[in-house]
């Protein structure tokens, strides 16, 4: 295994996916376990990996890896620990998105931060999830409506910045 | 909703990844030796081997029914096997294309609509739940099958999971889960279910192959027996040579469920009991490669009483 390499292409995309994972997590600390945890499992298999996607690689295991810790648990727990100025560089609007993400399933949360943070197409989405793209789409649109009725705050937040 | 990609940016902006690449590198060659170490040299002849089920079943007027072969049961066999199971949480997850009927993560739910009420044109999988049959089907839904007097061998899903065969007292109930209906047939003369090693398995959507270790017979879901040999021995269907892994001494058990078309294979990967959670998992091997992925983890109490639509599950 070329080290080096790997250790390259790890040093270029940790950081999002710790945001990512922060998302889905609402939790630095698991965001940094599910992080470190993807880069183990790319490490194993990298030199079957280093050719193709190992970022989508990664990104997957790390969203199959907390929707199995969520199904284990059957809810999301609420998360205690709140380190907003540890995560952005503006508390308020950190806090807004992480109570108005709480307030979304497993599922709507996943396909949330999938979509709208790691831009990813509905067919991606679909195959990190092992959906149809169908059910991405009807679960974007329920998950965007929950956070419509049930997060103003966060609408104010988006008219604001307009 | 406009804005939201923005807000989430903002929302992580400040974060910062401290991961220690040493640490990773460590922890990924650590595991890769345990994988490697736990087969303490190459095993040859380590096989998942199709043994076909090979009988001539003659009926009443000595005509030759030749039963075919489970279908997609290619001979495998692999040089060297390097997995301990007890890693089995640790693979990666298999490609979407692998077995996409089979969710990612399977819960068993407590109740579920009955199939009469509610058919479905097949279910890539059963649970025998002690009580009643739970059916997961193509749907993604959950269907029920309830049948008094249910006894062992445990209900059996035909190839492309459009029949379960649930063995009763005195006979078999094979239910047409597109309609619901059941149709109940006698246990043939001489048939002892309770033998050691009782085979009840279906032949193809219509048909169920019958042994008992002493004699075979093929039991037709419209006609009835149709054939019958007092000589033939069923085979196992499969066989899998992991043989470093000493089953006595872990507990774990590694068994088959379905052959792809690829020429990979998806096995069952049941841990020791008690253990919670209580999980199991659903592994594809690709024996040229011997590369091993996640391809489901089933989260229930159900280990053993499961049967899965073969066929179905190997479409692609």
């Amino acid at each position: 295994m070329d080290e080096q390499e790997f250790t390259a292409w790890a040093v270029g995309v940790e950081r999002r996916l710790l945001r990512s994972a922060y998302l889905l997590t609402g939790d630095l600390h698991r965001a940094e376990d599910l992080v470190q945890e993807a880069l183990v499992k790319v490490a194993m298999r990298w030199d079957r990996l280093r050719a193709g996607n190992p970022t989508a690689y990664a990104r997957t295991i790390l969203v199959r890896d907390q929707i199995s810790w969520w199904r284990r648990r059957r809810e999301i727990p609420v998360e205690e620990v709140f380190g907003g100025a540890a995560v952005s560089s503006d508390p308020d609007v950190a806090m807004v998105v992480r109570r108005s993400l709480q307030r979304l399933t497993a599922a709507q949360r996943a396909v949330v931060v999938l979509r709208h943070f790691d831009d990813l197409s509905v067919e991606e989405t679909a195959a990190i999830l092992r959906v149809a793209p169908g059910t991405v789409k009807s679960q974007n649109a329920a998950a965007l409506a929950r956070l419509r009725e049930g997060a103003p705050e966060l609408l104010e937040l988006i008219g604001r910045g307009r | 909703m406009k804005g939201l990609e923005e807000l989430l940016d903002r929302a992580t902006d400040a974060i910062e990844s401290h991961l220690d690449h040493a640490d990773v590198l460590v922890r990924a060659r650590r595991r890769r030796t345990r994988q490697r170490g736990f087969v303490a040299g190459a095993v040859a002849g380590a096989a998942v081997a199709a043994v076909v089920v090979s009988l001539q079943v003659v009926d009443g007027e000595s005509q030759s029914h030749e039963v075919p072969p489970a279908s997609q049961t290619p001979s495998m066999s692999v040089r060297d096997v390097r997995w301990d199971p007890r890693d089995v949480a640790d693979l990666p997850p298999a490609d979407a294309d692998v077995a996409p009927l089979l969710p990612d993560v399977l819960e068993v739910p407590d109740v579920a609509p009955r199939v009469e009420d509610d058919p479905v044109d097949a279910a890539v999988l059963s649970v025998d739940d002690g009580a009643d049959v739970l059916l997961l089907g193509t749907d993604g839904r959950w269907r029920c099958v309830v049948v008094d007097g249910k006894t062992q061998p445990p209900p059996v899903l035909s190839p492309r999971g459009t029949r379960v065969a649930v063995t009763v007292v005195d006979g078999v109930v094979m239910v047409d889960l597109t309609t619901g209906v059941q149709v109940r047939r006698p246990l043939p003369d001489g048939f002892t279910p309770s033998s050691r090693a009782p085979v009840v398995r279906w032949v193809d959507e219509q048909r169920l192959l019958l042994s008992d270790g002493e004699g075979a017979w093929l039991l037709d879901a419209d006609r009835g027996v149709e054939g019958a040999s007092a000589t033939a021995r069923a085979e196992p269907e499969w066989t899998l040579g992991l043989p470093e892994l000493d089953p006595a001494a872990t507990g774990w058990e590694v068994g088959p469920v379905a052959a792809l078309a690829d020429g990979s294979a998806l096995l069952r990967v049941t841990p020791p009991r008690p253990r919670e959670p209580k999980q199991w998992w659903v592994v594809r091997w690709d024996p040229a490669s011997v590369d091993l992925a996640l391809a489901a983890t089933v989260e229930s109490d159900a280990m053993k009483h499961v049967s899965f639509a073969s066929d179905l599950l190997g479409d692609s």
